[in-house]
């Protein structure tokens, strides 16, 4: 009864606006599809509806040249994977013209009828199938044509814009990767197949020195001091997570300076991957706690000792001191206290420096009366064939700083120019003003300081002579608090000299 | 009260179905009670189609009472169908015999694509679809989304050679039947394996009137454009009201007895219903058009009721290789007959039943606001029509 109006003849008109408006519909559908599967599945019902059929497929083939569903319709899953390994699919790529095919054999699709159209450019094709005992006419065949040609175009122009943004997100990847790498605190390394340095993230630069233009791109080997032994020294993991694998410290050393890295490597089958981590410092920290327990060991084992001596000596009751003997060994007692005391005041003063409650109350401070304060205290303990002299003009300007720190720098160096001048000579603390800052100097002719150790004597713990061959004790902190305070008074610390030939220390402290 | 029965083997005269229905009783349980008795036999499931001013909970609670053990499955209706006619408050029911292989899934996700593979799966899972003829009825809601997506759904699950058939359920309270329970905005499906051929038949009463008109513009179920003009404009022009100022409710009864239609390259058209309008000019269609569809406006023809119904039947009864209808399931749009006990609504369930010829199948309906019918093709919503199921028997 539906279509009582057509049955006295088909108005063939109609039926052309009909097909044409029915190929604008799936036009509108395939031109909206944003993806594969979007297709496939949109334009597949809309056949079936077309059509009237039960089945449709979209088949394309993939980079393999296999044919793949892009899309189906009425298709059990089951099914799907007979459809595609089936001949006819098979053969779709080569097919030239539409094909009809009806029989049983398509049952186990769930049809009787299939028109096959194959894409124009031989890349796969479409199907639509009806179960019922209807055959295609040629102006379905012909419409199914048209909508073939609508839908390859659209598989095209996906399979390109997929395709460009796969590439746009590759790259985005790449980018966020490059990102990432460049804000990780661990040098990330990573050699192709030949050892070629593909990737040097810019904690890399920083923890070498070493620019990524200078290593982009070459031998591991040749732009990198001490790769060779370094890459021996790791052994690779085979996954992110293997456990066979431990990073290992080792030392690199890069234009005279010495690095120490914990290193650990994954290789894959493109190349090798490694990860490091500077632990310069880490190292010197150790270094200083193993410096700290042998110097305070030291100094304090040797006045101790003297204490314990002469107390134990004092104590005895079988032999008889003379006064003056009394009187020596409780000097002995008096003065290594005070080395003790001074040792332990140093230990705690840098302690105070380094977690920063120090507290320091700068004012005026008359330099030239701090320096000459100095100098007599000096005097009273230097020994002979030693002279210590004061330089300053008149009229010195004040200066800014902690006047009890300040007179703690001034001894400290007066009293190292003192210690490091065993064979006497001459002491100079010199005076100078300059446009905004004071130039105080110590000098002296004593030993002097080997030029390699210079940039290390203001370390803490370092010591010029740690084993004592010139017979001159420390704790090693005395320049270490030197610098700190002169650092926190404003001012500058520096040091001159040269091996045999005196030292000469200067401090720097703003004018007032 | 309404008794009929047909018989599954003629050594046995086993019936295949037995029918009952209540009116103007809310006593769904006599309805199931009176199919039982009918039958003779344990019921293998039980379909109801109450009217939907009942309690739907309480009609629930009382078939599954008087139906025992065997699953009852259904929905709502603006009104039932009987072979003694149409039934504007009350119950039919039909229960099946037991010999037969059912399956009862319930889909209820929120995507109706989704909710109608949920439920083909679950009725479908649990039967031998090699033990017979089978076909999956979909018992919808008609406001749980778009209609064919729910059909799409179970046509994923079923494919092109299960026949579906059903509908959206009706009425002031809507709800589906399953498991003993009142369901809403479910689907419902149930798979009916017989032993002899089924057939599903659908025809409408609609005629295109004038030239196509084109969707220029549309989103999902709204017609934005036809012919590039807003899109109530000509719908209302080519039905000669342009000029007549309408109300909403005004619209809408002229929308009912005017569906616009797409045209189909067989020639028939598939009518589309036009709910209401929106703002802007636009029209809101049970289910979605797509851009540069063509449409075409049609009368509801009175006329056209009769001898559409008797071409489903005929279709249905067609599909049974020569076997006789021994029962039947009726699935009209409600628009198709506003009037219950009207004499065009007699005239058509007379002409339904002659259809099916004699003997007269167990028959029970329902009134719906939207069917399902896919029995070639697949595409199986449908609007302003009837859809007709016939079991046959393996005589």
């Amino acid at each position: 009864m539906h279509s009582a109006r057509r049955n006295n003849g088909r108005d063939e008109l109609l039926r052309r606006f009909v097909e044409a408006s029915r190929r604008a519909q799936i036009v509108t559908i395939v031109n909206r599809a944003a993806s594969e599967s979007e297709l496939g599945d949109s334009v597949t019902a809309e056949l079936c509806e077309v059509f009237e059929a039960e089945v449709a497929f979209i088949l394309a083939t993939s980079e393999d040249t296999r044919c793949d569903l892009v899309g189906a319709y009425g298709i059990h899953s089951d099914h799907a994977v007979q459809l595609v390994d089936s001949d006819l699919c098979r053969g779709l790529p080569t097919s030239a013209a539409p094909r009809l095919l009806q029989g049983e054999d398509l049952l186990s699709l769930g049809i009787r009828n299939l028109v096959l159209v194959p894409f124009a450019s031989g890349t796969g094709g479409v199907g639509v199938g009806r179960l019922y005992d209807a055959y295609f006419d040629e102006a379905e065949v012909a419409l199914l044509e048209a909508i073939v040609e609508s839908t390859e175009h659209a598989l095209q122009r996906i399979r390109v814009a997929e395709e460009r943004d796969r590439l746009l997100r590759d790259a985005d990847d790449r980018a966020h990767a490059a990102r990432v790498l460049g804000s990780v605190a661990d040098g990330v390394v990573l050699l192709d197949a030949n050892g070629i340095v593909r990737v040097w993230n810019r904690a890399a630069e920083v923890i070498t020195g070493l620019a990524s233009d200078a290593v982009l791109g070459c031998a591991a080997d040749d732009s990198i001091p001490g790769w060779r032994d370094v890459a021996k020294s790791v052994v690779l993991a085979r996954a992110p997570a293997d456990s066979g694998s431990r990073a290992v410290t080792v030392p690199l050393e890069i234009d005279g300076r010495e690095l120490w890295l914990s290193i650990a490597g994954v290789g894959f089958a493109e190349g090798t991957v490694y990860a490091f981590r500077d632990l310069t410092e880490e190292r010197r920290l150790e270094q200083l706690k193993a410096d700290f327990i042998a110097t305070v060991s030291h100094e304090l084992r040797t006045p101790i000792a003297a204490v314990h001596g002469a107390a134990k000596t004092l104590e005895r009751g079988d032999i008889v001191l003379s006064d003056e003997s009394r009187g020596h060994m409780l000097a002995i007692i008096s003065e290594q206290s005070e080395r003790l005391v001074a040792i332990v005041n140093d230990i705690l003063l840098a302690s105070q420096v380094d977690s920063r409650q120090l507290a320091l109350t700068t004012e005026r401070v008359d330099a030239h009366d701090l320096a000459r304060r100095v100098i007599e205290s000096a005097k009273t303990h230097a020994p002979s064939g030693l002279t210590l002299e004061l330089v300053a003009a008149p009229g010195l300007p004040a200066i800014t700083a902690d006047r009890d720190k300040l007179r703690q720098v001034l001894g400290n160096l007066v009293g190292n120019a003192v210690k490091y001048s065993p064979d006497g000579g001459r002491v100079e603390l010199r005076l100078e003003p300059r446009e905004t800052e004071l130039c105080i100097t110590v000098r002296d002719e004593g030993l002097g300081i080997a030029e390699p150790e210079l940039g290390r004597i203001f370390e803490k713990f370092y010591r010029v002579d740690p084993n004592m061959t010139r017979g001159v004790s420390g704790s090693g902190l005395g320049l270490y608090i030197c610098r700190e305070l002169v650092r926190r008074m404003g001012g500058t610390v520096g040091v001159e000299s040269k091996l045999g030939s005196g030292s000469t220390f200067f401090v720097l402290m703003p004018l007032a | 009260m309404i008794l009929g029965a047909t018989h599954d083997v003629v050594g046995t005269r086993r019936p295949l179905a037995g029918v009952g229905s209540v009116d103007d009783v809310r006593d769904s349980y006599g309805a199931v009670q009176e199919s039982l008795e009918v039958l003779g036999d344990e019921p293998g499931l039980v379909l109801i189609f109450p009217t939907g001013l009942l309690d739907p909970d309480e009609v629930a609670a009382q078939a599954q009472a008087a139906a025992g053990d065997a699953p009852v499955v259904g929905m709502t209706g603006t009104g039932a169908i009987t072979a003694d006619g149409a039934i504007a408050t009350g119950c039919s029911a039909i229960a099946f015999s037991r010999s037969l292989h059912f399956g009862v899934g319930v889909g209820e996700a929120s995507d109706p694509r989704a909710a109608g593979r949920a439920a083909a799966e679950g009725a479908l899972g649990i039967v031998d679809l090699n033990a017979g003829y089978p076909v999956l009825l979909l018992f919808v809601d008609s406001e749980s989304g778009d209609q064919a997506e729910i059909v799409a759904g179970a046509y994923d699950v079923a494919g092109g050679q299960i026949p579906l058939a059903g509908g959206a359920a009706g009425g002031a309270v809507r709800a589906q039947f399953a498991g003993g329970r009142a369901l809403s905005g479910s689907v419902v499906a149930v798979a009916i394996v017989a032993h002899a051929p089924v057939g599903v038949g659908t025809a409408h009463a609609c005629v295109p009137r004038g030239v196509p008109s084109i969707v220029t513009r549309a989103s999902g179920s709204t017609l934005i454009q036809l012919d590039g003009r807003p899109a109530e404009d000509v719908y209302l022009e080519k039905l000669g009201l342009g000029d007549v100022p309408l109300s909403d409710a005004d619209f809408e009864a002229v929308a009912m007895s005017h569906p616009l239609a797409e045209p189909e390259l067989s020639g028939g058209v598939r009518p589309r219903y036009v709910r209401a309008r929106a703002p802007g000019g636009a029209l809101v269609c049970a289910t979605s058009i797509e851009t540069n569809a063509a449409v075409e406006i049609c009368d509801h023809d009175p006329g056209a009721i009769v001898p559409s119904a008797r071409a489903a039947v005929a279709d249905a009864v067609r599909q049974l290789s020569g076997a006789a209808a021994h029962a039947a399931l009726i699935f009209e749009c409600a628009a198709r007959s506003p009037q219950f006990g009207n004499r065009l609504a007699g005239r058509e369930i007379e002409s339904i039943v002659a259809a099916f010829g004699d003997p007269a199948p167990s028959l029970a309906g329902v009134y719906t606001r939207g069917e399902i019918a896919r029995a070639r093709g697949a595409k199986g919503d449908r609007n302003y029509s009837l859809v007709a199921v016939a079991f046959s028997s393996a005589e």
